[in-house]
């Protein structure tokens, strides 16, 4: 069942349109990631769901509640539509304590005492923040904020959680972890969660589905493994850095000289013996290695085929410099049109 | 505190005007006069007195701004000259009081009296060691070079008096003396007040056209000042009363404009060290038979105030 | 970078409250600034509008533009307004940026203290001046020197009047150096910056916008101040255009409509800088990434702490102790004449403002229940016309914003004839004038620019994602404001209301036209005694109400919500 139901969302400030006929559904207590870089429109998307804008036609329904429908002139005022919403800068109140900002949209509610306070315990240990319920924001981490932010949106039982970029103000290692948290927390709760990001780690953290979004309109959408196996096309791939893009030319065998092709890191393996190329056996495509990294567990390579740059994975130590050559496996390529 | 929010509320419901008998009046000081006159008032009337105490430019200017829907009954001027635009312009209620009978003919038309007058004098502080001066172009010699100031006559209607008086007097030999105060360095900081406080501080020594009265009063109250009456002449700066056409207590007024004339009114004048409009109350200072006064057309000088401001300008500006 | 403006069209049922508030902002901006300023430019091109009447149309435009002295004027108006503008932002830059190296205990401390020369009025501060510096003045009479030539010139003009406005430009910009932080200078350290390239070539473009912000305020403060260069400007022929306004005012012949339309050459210098602030500083501004603000500053030298006593010592002793000192000594001298001697010492001059029936009581209580009321109002206003301007930016707040700074740029004079003219009409139902109510509607026009330009400033300051995440939990905008953005604009309002409040406290000629018939402020009991009383009274008044006000705003200071995040 969709939880989230957008249909022809259109929206322009001045002569620039930001959005064009976006149609989009969320399903009951799933992860949508709106992805894409900056300017694509994802954020206002964002804000029309939150009623922090207005769009210019279309139709925004939550559940059987209906958000916005230009047609009718319905457009439910953010205050009664009942989200939570996690911001990159957390948008925490610095005047009011852990407790107190979570209570907020509570009180909003003018749910009783008892029911406020039970409710803030219950969140409060979900995000593991509740011996610091007294403090002030200030007096807390970068982490520890987002999860009081989490916290005080999932406390209203929302229709529907809104995050923008909640991951991007932490570092790598808190990242990670704070994304398992975010699903696990949504699972608990069984929330439905809509994600806006431009960075494609966050979105696989986070997603079960991302709808990729390019100048205003809905570019791919899928389940992220879809949408990172098979990029619709080289700028989706490119964007998600989805594997090493070469233009057909670089493998012979290819006839379409005019087609890009995208192959998969995974679809790379460096020959098994290097000596066999002294013997001018034509075994894998040639490529001079640039660097080499050790990254978790393996080697990051970048070498040059052709004068393009190529990553591939491997348990050998190679120096800069030193000629390689590269087997791909065929099977796994795509192929753009140009 | 309290008082204040009543005022507030009180003030905020008084657009309806007040219905007593009231009268209302815009003075230009003396305030300390002021609060007696209204006070002596009140006692020999029963009317109530509601005082606009400013100085004589601003009164004016309320009374301009406020010209759709008028507020003042009586106006007390420090310059003759509001009166005669005022009278021009026919905003003035004729009224002669049978008080003003010993009131000079110079200080009083059909539709305007003189409360008082102050005389135009030299000031000088003795401590500053300066010979003291005796007639007006003393203070052109080479002793006061540096040491004299002089009200502007653009921002202070005495001295403006004083300018026309002494060029009705002789115009070749007043506009003379003007340029030869110029080249003394004479200063002409402002209105009267800034004239007198370098020499009472004893940055300067003299005042050319000092307000007699402002100075005495110093005097009496310990500054070491002194004035000099010049025996070629002095000119009045004369203060109007008058009765506002548009008044609503026409009675009222007059009978206040009878009380300032009377003989309690004048005395309380005289306190003051002004010169009591009328000849017959003993003045508490030199009074009208010691000065010598310049006779002259008040109407035709006013006429004419805008060009003797501006050649005086243009004097001071040359040097 | 998500603050987009909601659009003003969006739909009625969605965002109710904002038309109203919007509305609300407009009528009162519109009320207390539009009406008295419309007033004004209708009596320079109707000069009989006073009765009513649209006789003789532009009769007097031309004759008055066509003076041949106002160019002049225009051009001393000009040049004096830039260069205090300058001198200014000179001596508060080095303060502001030493402010935010200083500990916070002591930091607050001087803030307090150079909050001082607010609270005296122009023109005792400049008569002290003179006191002290004139020939035979007081510092003659002590040390045997004199520095009339100086204080009787340009640029003596330009530094009293800059010793008495840079606080409004360290207060601005000492704030802005505390929100960049350290980091950006640590930056430019490690990359080689000397101290002077770091503070030339980072922090001050970082803190421009402010300090243009603050340069405008003190440009049109300037520009309509006229205590200052009447008393000191008179003694070299130093005319300005607000002297010239005021002669058209003070004696025989009164000329109202002349001077309302020099007050329009006022109003067009002040947009001009207003319009010429804004291009500036968009071009100019630079988003300050939203990271932490770091608190505490590295240790400082033994050397540092010296020179930073050295320059807020000499700050202070310029700005407040030389004109409090001076006013002090006035105030206990029997005599003018008298000198600066033991004989002549006295405290007849305070102990008479003791005397329980005298006036003076009266007067302080009047001015500072005013003030008081002026600083409530005045800041709660602000609150809404910040919120306005700043977070609903539909169209019409430009000019709100523009009327904000319009009363700095009105002679206090003008304001009081366009206060009289639209106020004094039969056809109002209920009317202040004529009732303390005008002085109170008064000082709330000529005071608002000063916590608007504030809090405006404060609410750019706080992230859009506050008010967001609050109008996401269900809250009114009337709640945002209340609950999330008023406490957190608290510090900031309550030092607006400060201002606001010393301003009204000696707000002088509004209060000599407007105070009705029996009514007496500080300002106007000072300026009687200067005029036909005593001097040395005037200073004795005006030294205890700088003392009261300035022991109220150090009390405020120790209020709870004046904590400064």
């Amino acid at each position: 069942m969709s939880q989230l139901t957008i249909r022809q969302v259109s929206k322009s400030f001045g002569n620039s349109q930001i959005l064009r006929d976006i149609t989009l559904d969320v399903e009951t207590g799933s992860i949508m990631t709106l992805l894409g870089p900056s300017g694509c429109g994802k954020t206002t998307l964002l804000r029309i769901i939150a009623g922090l804008e207005t769009p210019d036609s279309g139709l925004i329904r939550a559940g059987d509640r209906e958000f916005v429908d230009c047609a009718k002139g319905i457009i439910l005022p953010p205050q009664q539509r009942r989200l939570g919403f996690v911001f990159q800068d957390y948008g925490l109140w610095p005047h009011m304590s852990v407790a107190k900002n979570i209570a907020f949209p509570l009180k909003m509610l003018k749910l009783p005492r008892h029911e406020i306070d039970s409710r803030i315990a219950e969140v409060l240990s979900a995000v593991r923040l509740t011996e610091h319920a007294a403090k002030l924001p200030e007096q807390l981490s970068g982490g520890q904020k987002q999860r009081v932010s989490i916290a005080r949106a999932l406390a209203a039982r929302p229709t529907l959680i809104l995050f923008d970029e909640p991951l991007s103000n932490l570092d790598a290692n808190l990242r990670e972890e704070l994304g398992q948290e975010i699903r696990q927390l949504a699972q608990q709760f069984g929330q439905t969660c809509v994600n806006v990001t431009h960075d494609r780690r966050e979105a696989q953290l986070l997603s079960d589905r991302i709808a990729l979004m390019k100048d205003g309109v809905c570019h791919q959408y899928g389940r992220p493994e879809e949408l990172f196996r098979a990029p619709v096309d080289s700028w989706a791939a490119r964007f998600l850095d989805a594997g090493n893009i070469l233009p057909a030319r670089v493998l012979p065998e290819l006839s379409d000289a005019k087609a890009e092709v995208m192959i998969p890191r995974s679809a790379l393996r460096l020959a098994d013996n290097t000596a066999k190329m002294d013997q001018g056996k034509d075994e894998g495509i040639e490529a001079t290695v640039l660097s080499s990294l050790y990254i978790d567990d393996r080697y990051e390579v970048v070498a040059v085929v052709a004068g393009h740059p190529v990553k591939l994975f491997t348990d050998r130590l190679l120096s800069a410099g030193q000629p390689v050559r590269i087997n791909v496996a065929r099977e796994t390529l795509l192929s753009y049109p140009r | 505190m309290k008082q204040l929010v009543a005022g507030l509320v009180i003030g905020l419901t008084l657009s309806v005007p007040a219905f007593a008998e009231t009268l209302v009046v815009y003075s230009a000081g003396p305030k300390p006069l002021s609060d007696q006159l209204a006070k002596g008032f009140k006692a020999k009337s029963g009317i109530d007195v509601e005082m606009f105490q400013s100085t004589a430019g601003k009164i004016m200017a309320r009374y301009q701004a406020e010209k759709s829907n008028p507020h003042a009954d009586v106006m007390i001027s420090a310059s003759w000259g509001h009166a005669i635009t005022l009278d021009q312009e026919g905003d003035l209620l004729a009224y002669t009081s049978p008080n003003a009978a010993n009131v000079p003919a110079s200080l009083k038309t059909s539709s305007y009296v003189a409360q008082g007058a102050a005389a135009l004098a030299i000031a000088y502080n003795p401590k500053s060691g300066v010979p003291t001066p005796q007639h007006w172009a003393d203070l052109a010699l080479p002793e006061y070079r540096d040491q004299v100031t002089m009200p502007d006559p653009a921002k202070s209607g005495s001295a403006l008096t004083l300018v026309q008086g002494l060029v009705t007097l002789d115009a070749d030999k007043a506009w003379n003396l003007f340029d030869q105060l110029a080249a003394n360095d004479v200063l002409v900081p402002g209105a009267n007040k800034a004239a007198l406080n370098p020499v009472l501080q004893g940055a300067k020594s003299v005042v050319f056209g000092a307000v007699d009265y402002i100075v005495i009063d110093a005097k009496q109250k310990g500054e070491n000042i002194e004035v000099v009456y010049p025996s070629e002449g002095t000119v009045l700066a004369p203060r109007p009363v008058m009765i506002m056409k548009s008044s609503q207590h026409q009675d009222a007024a007059k009978q206040f404009v009878d009380y300032l004339l009377s003989d309690e009114g004048q005395q309380l004048v005289a306190e003051q060290y002004i010169l009591p409009a009328r000849t017959d109350i003993q003045a508490k200072r030199p009074g009208w038979n010691d000065l010598k006064i310049i006779d002259f057309d008040a109407g035709e000088a006013a006429a004419q105030a805008a060009e003797t401001q501006s050649k005086f300008a243009e004097i001071m500006a040359a040097k | 970078m998500t603050a987009v403006a909601l659009p003003a069209r969006s739909s009625g049922q969605t965002r109710s409250i904002r038309p109203l508030l919007l509305g609300l902002a407009a009528l009162i901006m519109l009320t207390l600034v539009g009406l008295p300023v419309l007033a004004i430019l209708l009596y320079a091109l109707f000069p009989h509008i006073n009765e009513w009447s649209l006789a003789e149309p532009f009769s007097v435009l031309l004759p008055n533009l066509a003076n041949p002295h106002l160019i002049g004027a225009t051009l001393n108006s000009l040049s004096l307004s830039l260069s205090v503008t300058l001198l200014s932002a000179a001596i508060a830059l080095p303060l502001a940026y030493r402010r935010a190296q200083l500990p916070e205990s002591s930091g607050r401390i001087w803030d307090a203290l150079l909050m001082l020369p607010f609270l005296i009025p122009p023109y005792i501060g400049a008569l002290s001046w003179m006191q002290l510096l004139q020939v035979n003045g007081f510092s003659e009479q002590l040390l045997g020197f004199n520095l009339a030539s100086f204080l009787y010139s340009f640029p003596g003009i330009v530094t009293v009047m800059a010793l008495h406005l840079f606080p409004m430009i360290y207060l601005a910009t000492s704030k802005a150096f505390a929100v960049i932080g350290r980091r950006y200078g640590d930056v430019g350290r490690v990359f080689g910056g000397s101290t002077l390239q770091i503070f030339t070539r980072i922090h001050l473009p970082m803190v421009l916008p402010t300090l243009l912000s603050s340069g405008l305020i003190v440009f049109v403060l300037t520009i309509e101040e006229f205590g200052t260069p009447e008393i000191l400007g008179s003694r070299f022929g130093f005319r300005v255009i607000v002297t010239s306004i005021h002669e058209k005012l003070s004696d025989w012949p009164i000329d109202l409509p002349g001077a309302s339309v020099l007050s329009i050459i006022l109003i067009l210098i002040a947009f001009a800088a207003y319009r010429l602030h804004q291009r500036l500083a968009n071009r100019f501004s630079a988003a300050i990434d939203n990271q932490q603000v770091d608190a505490a500053g590295t240790e400082r030298t033994g050397r540092q702490r010296l020179i930073d006593l050295l320059l807020f010592g000499s700050a202070f002793f310029l700005a407040v102790m030389l004109p409090l000192l001076t006013i002090t000594a006035s105030s206990l001298l029997d005599t003018l004449s008298g000198g600066l001697t033991l004989a002549n010492m006295s405290l007849k001059h305070l102990s008479g403002l003791f005397d329980l029936d005298s006036e003076a009581w009266g007067a302080i209580s009047t001015s500072f229940g005013l003030a008081l009321a002026a600083a409530l109002c005045s800041v709660l206003i602000a609150i809404l016309v910040a919120f306005t301007v700043v977070r609903l930016r539909t169209r019409g707040t430009a000019l709100l914003d523009f009327l904000s700074i319009l009363p700095n740029a009105i002679p206090g004079m003008a304001i009081a004839v366009g206060l009289i003219l639209t106020w004094n009409q039969p056809f109002w139902p209920v009317t202040p004038y004529n009732s303390s109510a005008i002085l109170l509607v008064a000082y709330i026009c000529l005071t608002l620019p000063y916590p608007i330009r504030m809090l405006s400033a404060a609410l750019k300051q706080l992230p859009q994602s506050l008010d967001d995440a609050a109008y996401i939990s269900g809250a009114s905008e009337a709640r945002v404001i209340l609950r999330i953005l008023a406490p957190l604009l608290a510090p900031v309002a309550l030092a607006a209301g400060f201002i606001v409040f010393a301003i009204s406290t000696r707000e002088l000629v509004s209060s000599l036209m407007l105070a009705p018939p029996g009514v007496q402020t500080v300002a106007t009991y000072v300026f009687h005694q200067f005029d036909q009383g005593s001097i040395n009274a005037g200073m004795a008044m005006s030294l205890v109400t700088i003392l009261v006000s300035g022991s109220i705003i150090l009390l405020g200071q120790r209020l709870p919500g004046a904590k400064i995040r």
